[in-house]
């Protein structure tokens, strides 16, 4: 599906956000690919991911490492947020390296996925773009709070719970950090990034949707 | 989902953590689950917020049962054997094929961001999409599992009072069709009573062009800045040499 599709916020907000995905085909190159899978969490975790995940289990603020490890056997794609250009290319080029041979793909700002790949002598090969939301668009919470519940493309981190900790923050309850750790809890894949929503709070002045 | 009112001490916490809204202090000493509202996403229960263990998931039967389905990332289609509400679409295109040049693929989830919808309204989504006619993704997506007939795009009647978090309706078309379908899916938009974000599909061109981006851009739509981008590393590599950007 399209969970790490749709991302909300500012240029500057998401030059900071690169979420990179391994993923098989069934039929295709399935066989082993929950080893080929491994392989990949240990090339991104040389890059200090904001977050990481599997969908059979949970995210890296749920589960161990090796509970993560254990559930590529049930579904083995992989899901983490890096956090950097020079962290994006550290990764893809040791993927080109060791040739996994598992589809990779990296859903962040085009423009510097492109020169990355320049980089490390990748071409895009096929692209999905969201043209926006579309119908009752009224029905949707405020444009701080989408910043943050659409990084969870799977709509597990609900808008309540994200305005309700954001008030927290903002009456100086619990910092920033904390409300961003318990808002990554339900994402389940992995594709959360907590470093992004504590900015996105740190930045935000006055009352919710105000 | 229910919550056990026997177990709940009203304390709330579990209140924000509803994806839709649907988890209410009823003021009767328990916390109450809207069963109409609910999309049996289990998020309440699967983050252990409730220190009483008073949330409790159901046994669903059809046709409620597809609320988890289709809400659930963690559940697993019956009808697709996969967990989540789409298909591999383009992330394995490298080795699958399954998008060329001189095709448009889009996927129009309704009820994402975090609005949910109704499987009425994603049935008029289907049927406009039809009328313009698209080859569905058939392997895989639960959506189109759900249809009774893929030439209108109707779905199953039994279905269509559910509600669910989201929906996916994938298709793909001649990037000729692609003015029609915008302009389809621009005129549905104003029928229904949710949202639906739009994603589009485009193999990059040997000159690094996008084509389907170029087209829907001269219409007047805009293409945000920070897609979904395959980087080309599946092997087998898929020859679209030999498909010779041919749309099938």
């Amino acid at each position: 599906m399209t969970h790490s599709l749709h991302r909300q916020g500012t240029r500057e907000s998401l030059s900071r956000d690169f979420c990179v995905m391994c993923l098989p085909e069934l039929g295709y190159n399935h066989l082993n690919s929950n080893q080929m899978a491994s392989r990949f969490l240990d090339i991104v975790l040389r890059y200090n991911p904001a977050n990481y995940g599997v969908i059979t289990c949970g995210n890296m603020y749920t589960h161990d490492l090796e509970t993560i490890r254990k559930g590529l056997d049930q579904s083995p794609a992989i899901f983490c947020v890096l956090t950097s250009e020079e962290a994006l290319e550290g990764a893809l080029r040791e993927l080109k390296e060791q040739d996994l041979g598992l589809s990779v793909v990296v859903a962040a700002l085009y423009d510097l996925v492109a020169g990355v790949c320049g980089k490390v002598g990748l071409d895009p090969h096929t692209v999905n773009h969201s043209l926006g939301v579309w119908g009752k668009t009224e029905k949707l919470p405020p444009g701080e709070v989408l910043e943050i519940t659409t990084m969870c493309g799977h709509a597990q981190v609900s808008s309540f719970l994200v305005e309700s900790l954001m008030e927290s923050v903002k009456n100086g309850k619990i910092s920033a950090r904390e409300a961003a750790l318990q808002m990554a809890r339900p994402c389940v894949c992995g594709f959360f990034n907590p470093q992004r929503a504590e900015r996105l709070m740190e930045a935000a002045g006055g009352p919710v949707g105000k | 989902m229910r919550i056990d009112k026997d177990l709940c001490i009203e304390c709330g916490e579990c209140v924000p953590y509803c994806t839709v809204g649907a988890i209410a202090l009823g003021g009767e000493g328990f916390a109450a689950v809207d069963r109409d509202r609910c999309v049996e996403c289990g998020v309440c229960l699967r983050i252990a917020v409730c220190s009483q263990d008073a949330i409790i998931r159901e046994e669903l039967e059809w046709p409620r049962v597809i609320r988890s389905h289709f809400s659930d990332p963690t559940a697993k289609h019956p009808s697709t054997g996969i967990m989540g509400r789409g298909t591999m679409e383009m992330k394995t295109n490298d080795v699958t094929g399954r998008y060329v040049s001189g095709q448009v693929g889009f996927g129009v989830e309704l009820g994402r961001p975090g609005v949910s919808t109704c499987m009425a309204d994603v049935e008029k989504v289907t049927m406009a999409v039809a009328r313009v006619g698209v080859e569905w993704e058939v392997k895989g997506n639960p959506t189109t599992y759900l249809m009774s007939d893929q030439a209108t795009g109707k779905l199953q009647e039994d279905v269509l009072k559910e509600r669910v978090l989201s929906a996916i309706v994938e298709f793909k078309a001649p990037s000729s069709s692609l003015s029609e379908i915008l302009t389809a899916l621009k005129e549905v938009s104003r029928e229904i009573d949710t949202v639906f974000s739009v994603s589009m599909i485009t193999k990059v061109e040997p000159d690094g062009s996008l084509p389907n981006v170029e087209a829907a851009e001269s219409l007047g739509f805009k293409a945000l800045p920070n897609p979904k981008i395959n980087v080309g590393l599946g092997r087998p590599l898929f020859d679209f040499s030999a498909k010779g950007g041919e749309v099938l």
